[in-house]
């Protein structure tokens, strides 16, 4: 790595291939979310005028890590997509504003851990860029295995040890690991599938339908962390490491049956979660009417709806709402603080950069070197892809809530870093040799 | 600098740069989002690689942003869902702050409720506390209660049901300007109700007055009552509840009023029977102390034998309201037919005058036990109007209607525009013009002969009921004229002791004031006979 860090650079011709992360994205990153804080911030000043600095440091640090981003990439020859890095920086930034802005009104707050999540997301952002860029990140495949037992391991850990809290699992300290097993089963499935791209394209009849030895490794295999899962009781988790799985399949193999095999599958397990499991139905018969208990169950989704409809089409402005009026509405709900704030047309831009995002992601893994990367772009991809639309569809009604965090923006530790660390394996991939 | 920047934020531009920060906040994310998608992008990858999943992600959150827009920007089209808000959301700019209620008013266009300028919680109630239980109140501190409860829906808007107020309603919303709810128009007239209340004077007591032929209410008194704009005080007072609403949820024994309907049982089983009444009274069962009149009590406290009514016939028996004789009347009809009664005349149901929100405004249920035919004394009981039998006012009133109105039952209602309503038929109109001339007869002659009022063909019945723990409730209820009848009022005195003289007074009152604004003008029909 120190090897490819230090060669100086041959040519200033990096743009014929049009990679690299230009100087401007960033400064326009860091621009937007300036204005969003002083947004806030000038809202904050003039209810309570004073403001301890001790507040400003996750600004501060988040300021000073962009021109080190730039850096780090220009040193270690980074010639990837820079939209990946530069939008994915973009939703943390969103995300520290709106952190502050959901604790502002809380008064002076001593130093919290939650500010080493963006140090340490990004540090392990650039570590991955550093480390996997060049297509290096091929070397993950050899990694597979112990990925699996890794994820695997953290799933019993978190069956044996972890305290419910809220309907979720959750480690002492109040960390969620369960995060890290996607990246984990992503870059499995990756390595596995890249080597069986052949048997699992096989069709009959238009539908494919891989040979009974492999489907059979691939289901006793993917049976187990499901499982332990499930006894987690974290629906959100399993509906989006299966989506993963779809979408992987259909990566590697270019098959368009394996959409509609996800398809029928999210309607059968769907189904079946429903009618067996007490959870999923409490669930489910909230989504489908909350008002049958407004006060109890129905309560948060209900609130999260209100809160939109107070923000409108243009929101009340980041930091003139009443978004606390949401449980827990600096994680799972802070889409519905986004909404009341900035309103239907903040939303649509949200989504729009999550959305441009995913579009890079994608073209990224398609444009790989080798199966594997393919695979691995993809499911990254799908992996936030899956997240964000549970997560805000959840948040929205329009489907059944499962507890389940907005990458880059949700208020948690173990989430930011995992979702950073994910932005920084994709723009590896994304990276030409 | 910090403290520069401070003052500069608090400062009489604070407010501007708030806006142009905002303002430039978007403008930034869709440059971004432009930028973003201009950017050049790393050879080898075309634009159609994975186009699908781009397409499905798209469709996706698209998808979910119409879903979201539903709730966000059309969410008042939710009628479920802006009661929510009324109720829950602490916004400031909630849905409901916006909405002016809509305005009450009674049959005439009498406001009984209205909002003020444009303060959602500045309700007037002209009528005060004369009106106080039917109207309820709308409160920040204490809620909502009565009408203002069960109508909240089209008072605040959110049940508005034509297209075009329902997109006016929401235009407005979207422009956080002021909507108006829709008025609500009653049945009551204010004129009968503050007649009502004045005449029942502070004593505890209940008036019902509606239209026997169609079910309108037109007053619905109780008495104490309470300031509906601070209800507090009255919440205290546990001694004479005044927060009650006596006319739909006070159960009292009937007392004598219950020989309407067991007359009326009796009359369509064509039974008249004669009984010997005598002055030591009925034993209806060997176990029990015999069923007396209310004569004999009275002879025994001046120190003599009351000798009873001797033999007797329905007539006689009712005029008197000799409880011995209907004691042995109720014995001859059968239980059986006490149990068809209590069905047909909706005795043990809740009886819903207003059909709205949280169950709409509605009385309580009454209680006419079943009872066998071996258990005698619980059916002598039952036909005097006595032992467990309960009734609110509103369960007298509605039997009396219907004596009034051919044998009919007409639903009860406030609501002004919801159409008239045949419930049922408690009797044949032969029973109810016979049980009808005896309600004459007992005015013109019987018990309630101070309730005859030159003109007016008053036919009514008293009741004294007797009710553990203290004195009897007084009981009138009478209809007006006899034929054609077009009001019916009864009137409850709580403790009142004699019907005669303590209910009584007040419903001649009533209908004196009913004549004299011209609620009983003698059908056309019956000017003709009488001229």
């Amino acid at each position: 790595m120190a090897t490819h860090a230090l060669r100086p650079r041959k040519k200033q011709t990096p743009r014929e291939s049009g990679g690299g992360l230009p100087f401007r994205l960033l400064a326009l990153v860091l621009l937007t979310t300036a204005v969003a804080c002083v947004s806030v911030l000038a809202i904050r000043l003039r209810h309570a005028p004073a403001l301890p600095w001790v507040q400003l440091i996750p600004f501060g640090l988040y300021a000073a890590s962009l021109p080190l981003v730039w850096v780090w990439l220009r040193v270690s020859g980074y010639r990837g997509d820079g939209v990946i890095p530069a939008a994915a920086l973009l939703l943390a930034g969103l995300g520290i504003v709106m952190q502050f802005r959901m604790g502002a009104d809380a008064g002076p707050r001593p130093w919290s851990t939650v500010w080493l999540a963006y140090p340490l997301g990004l540090a392990g952002f650039l570590a991955v860029i550093g480390f996997f860029g060049k297509q290096r990140v091929a070397v993950l495949s050899r990694v597979g295995w112990l990925c699996y037992l890794l994820a695997v391991g953290v799933l019993v850990a978190m069956v044996i040890w972890g305290r419910r809290y809220r309907g979720g699992v959750y480690m002492p300290g109040n960390l969620n690991p369960s995060e890290v097993v996607k990246p984990l089963l992503t870059i499995f499935l990756a390595g596995f599938l890249a080597r069986r791209t052949q048997a699992f394209s096989e069709t009959q009849a238009g539908m494919p339908v891989p040979p009974v030895r492999d489907l059979l490794v691939l289901g006793a295999l993917w049976i187990v962390p499901m499982a332990l899962i499930l006894r987690l009781n974290d629906w959100g988790l399993l509906a989006l490491l299966n989506g993963v799985l779809i979408v992987m399949l259909f990566a590697c193999t270019r098959r368009l049956g394996y959409l509609a095999w996800g398809a029928i599958g999210v309607a059968v397990v769907g189904f079946a979660a429903a009618t067996v499991s007490h959870h999923a139905r409490l669930r489910f018969d909230v989504w489908r009417n909350p008002f049958a208990d407004p006060t109890g169950h129905g309560w948060q989704i209900l609130q999260s709806l209100s809160a939109m409809y107070s923000g409108g089409l243009w929101g009340s402005g980041i930091g003139a709402g009443a978004p606390h009026t949401v449980p827990i509405a600096t994680s799972d709900f802070i889409y519905a603080a986004w909404a009341e704030e900035l309103g239907l047309v903040g939303c649509a831009l949200l989504l729009a950069v999550y959305a441009i995002l995913f579009a890079r992601g994608w073209r990224a893994a398609a444009a790989a070197s080798t199966p594997f990367v393919t695979g691995l772009g993809a499911g990254l991809t799908a992996a936030l892809a899956f997240q964000t639309l549970i997560n805000v569809a959840g948040v929205t009604k329009a489907l059944p809530l499962t507890g389940i965090t907005l990458p880059f923006i949700s208020h948690g530790g173990s989430s930011l870093v995992i979702c950073l660390i994910m932005a920084g394996l994709l723009a590896a991939v994304s990276d030409r040799r | 600098m910090f403290d520069t920047v401070i003052t500069l934020l608090d400062g009489e531009h604070g407010a501007e740069i708030v806006r142009v920060a905002r303002v430039a906040f978007f403008v930034l994310l869709i440059v971004c989002c432009v930028v973003f998608v201009m950017a050049s992008r790393p050879t080898g990858g075309s634009w159609r690689a994975f186009f699908l999943l781009k397409l499905l992600i798209v469709a996706a959150l698209l998808g979910v942003l119409g879903y979201q827009a539903g709730w966000q920007i059309a969410g008042f089209r939710k009628p479920e869902f802006v009661a929510f808000m009324r109720r829950y959301n602490q916004r400031p700019d909630a849905a409901d702050r916006l909405v002016k209620r809509g305005a009450i008013y009674d049959c005439m266009g009498v406001k009984l409720a209205e909002s003020v300028a444009n303060e959602p919680w500045g309700r007037v109630y002209p009528l005060g506390a004369a009106a106080a239980h039917v109207v309820g109140y709308y409160h920040p501190r204490y809620g909502i209660a009565g009408l203002e409860r069960a109508a909240d829906p089209q008072l605040a808007g959110y049940g508005i049901t034509t297209r075009r107020e329902r997109e006016q309603f929401g235009r407005n919303l979207l422009d956080r300007k002021q909507a108006e709810g829709l008025y609500l128009a009653l049945t009551l007239d204010a004129r009968l109700q503050q007649k009502a209340f004045d005449l029942l004077d502070g004593r505890r007591g209940a008036v019902v007055i509606l239209r026997p032929r169609d079910g309108a209410i037109l007053a619905l008194a109780s008495s104490p009552a309470f300031d509906p704009l601070d209800p507090a005080p009255a919440e205290q007072d546990a001694e004479t509840a005044p927060m009650l609403n006596r006319a739909l949820h006070g159960r009292y024994p009937p007392g004598s009023t219950f020989k309407v309907l067991v007359a009326a049982m009796a009359a369509a089983q064509r039974l008249a029977p004669v009984f010997d009444c005598p002055g030591t009274g009925f034993e209806a069962s060997p176990d029990v102390l015999p069923i007396r009149d209310s004569a004999y009590w009275a002879y025994e406290r001046q120190g003599r034998v009351w000798p009873g009514y001797g033999r007797i016939g329905l007539r006689e028996g009712f005029v008197r309201s000799s409880n011995v004789y209907f004691a042995q009347l109720g014995l001859a009809c059968g239980a059986e037919r006490f149990n068809t009664v209590a069905a047909a005349a909706h005795l043990n149901e809740r009886v819903t005058v207003f059909a709205g929100a949280d169950g709409g405004l509605r009385s309580f249920e009454g209680n006419l036990p079943s009872v066998s035919q071996q258990d005698r004394a619980a059916v002598a009981q039952l036909a005097m109007g006595q032992g467990p039998l309960l009734v609110t006012p509103l369960h007298v009133a509605m039997f009396t209607g219907a004596i009034a109105a051919d044998g009919v039952l007409w639903q009860p209602r406030l609501d002004a525009r919801e159409e008239p309503r045949r419930m049922n038929r408690i009797t044949t109109p032969a029973a109810a013009a016979t049980v009808a001339a005896l309600m004459r007869e007992a005015v013109v002659s019987g018990t309630g002969r101070d309730a005859d009022i030159p003109g007016l063909a008053v036919c009514g019945k008293t009741g004294t009921a007797e009710a553990a723990g203290g004195d009897d409730h007084a009981w009138f209820t009478c209809f007006a004229p006899q034929v054609q009848a077009r009001l019916v009022v009864t009137v409850i005195i709580e403790r009142g002791g004699f019907g005669a003289e303590a209910a009584l007074p007040v419903a001649r009152g009533l209908l004196q004031e009913a004549a004299r604004i011209g609620l009983l003008r003698p059908e056309k029909t019956e000017m003709n006979t009488q001229h």
